[in-house]
């Protein structure tokens, strides 16, 4: 295991997971959220080959309203 | 019928999504302002939460273009990462950039707004900037490449309308070809009528609709006085004057006071 910081939070996933592995074990489905890796947009087609090393900080973030 | 970044529009009118008593009146707001542009945001999402996806089929019902904001952001590499999010999860090119110079005010930060535009203008977004009434500024984004400018009335959810008409009038004047859009400030629908009167393109608006206890009552104000101020610019205004004028003909006016006992 290692940790990530998700959204400001210590997680954990497991040792050598891909982008798309980690979200998967964290818990999100689906499309409606889009990704960050230490502050760099990383787009959906590179989530299943982005190799995280540990201690990265993630940003999922998701629609909101909006002005 | 007029075009804004390559689309269609009736309705001169963008909404916000933001700050209704529920999602219902929001929906119910929406349709009774007429706005084909709504804007929405992105936020941090936990996964147990759900509600971006809630937020997201409630909103795509709507069938308006979407028009993704950066709020927040204060820093250039945070509101092209927004905005490259945001391109992502919209599905458009289109974003309400904003760079926050100051927290107490809202003020974008004209300097990191202009750097932003150039940087998301060269990976072909369609930048709407949320800039200061600086004529400067607003000049130096259209020759970024900016097709869309969109000075403040007054700080964000102030409510304190046009502060500075000259400077708007100014920018409208000084800018001819780029579409401008008075975005923030605006508290009623007389603020609304009046940008469109100087011959704006369009307005945006959120808190003086969302934060009206009647929502729905206010959103379908603004779109009469949006209609109300195109046409008002589109018939041209009557030249003001320093005196008075009688608009009654005064040729066989009764009891004229000229004439002798």
């Amino acid at each position: 295991m290692f940790h990530l910081r998700v959204n400001g939070e210590t997680r954990m996933v497991h040792e050598g997971s891909t982008l798309s592995e980690a979200l998967d074990q964290l818990g999100y489905r689906g499309k409606q959220f889009a990704v960050a890796v230490n502050g760099t947009f990383v787009p959906r087609h590179r989530h299943e080959s982005y190799a995280l090393k540990g201690n990265e900080a993630l940003e999922v973030l998701a629609p909101m309203q909006g002005g | 019928m007029w075009e804004i970044a390559d689309r269609e529009l009736d309705s001169r009118l963008f909404i916000g999504t933001a700050l209704y008593p529920s999602p219902e009146i929001m929906l119910e707001s929406i349709r009774a302002s007429g706005s084909q542009v709504i804007t929405v945001s992105l936020r941090r999402q936990a996964p147990d939460q759900g509600g971006g996806q809630s937020f997201w089929d409630l909103v795509r019902g709507v069938g308006a273009a979407f028009l993704p904001n950066t709020a927040g952001c204060k820093s250039v590499k945070e509101a092209v990462t927004t905005a490259q999010m945001a391109r992502e999860i919209f599905d458009t090119n289109w974003i309400k950039l904003e760079v926050i110079g100051d927290d107490y005010n809202l003020q974008p930060d004209p300097f990191g707004l202009l750097e932003a535009t150039k940087e998301l203008i060269s990976q072909d977004f369609e930048v709407f900037p949320y800039c200061t009434d600086d004529l400067v500024l607003c000049q130096r984004l259209a020759d970024a490449g900016c097709r869309v400018v969109m000075p403040w009335a007054s700080p964000i959810g102030s409510g304190q309308g046009l502060l500075n008409p000259f400077n708007l009038k100014m920018i409208r004047k000084r800018l001819p070809d780029v579409k401008l859009v008075v975005d923030a400030g605006i508290g009623k629908p007389s603020d609304a009528a009046l940008a469109l009167e100087m011959g704006y393109d369009a307005v945006l608006i959120n808190s003086a609709v969302a934060l009206s206890p009647d929502p729905v009552t206010m959103a379908r104000a603004f779109k009469l006085a949006v209609e109300a101020g195109r046409s008002g610019y589109e018939a041209g205004l009557m030249p003001q004057r320093d005196f008075a004028s009688p608009s009654t003909p005064t040729l066989g006016t009764p009891f004229w006071h000229g004439e002798k006992a």
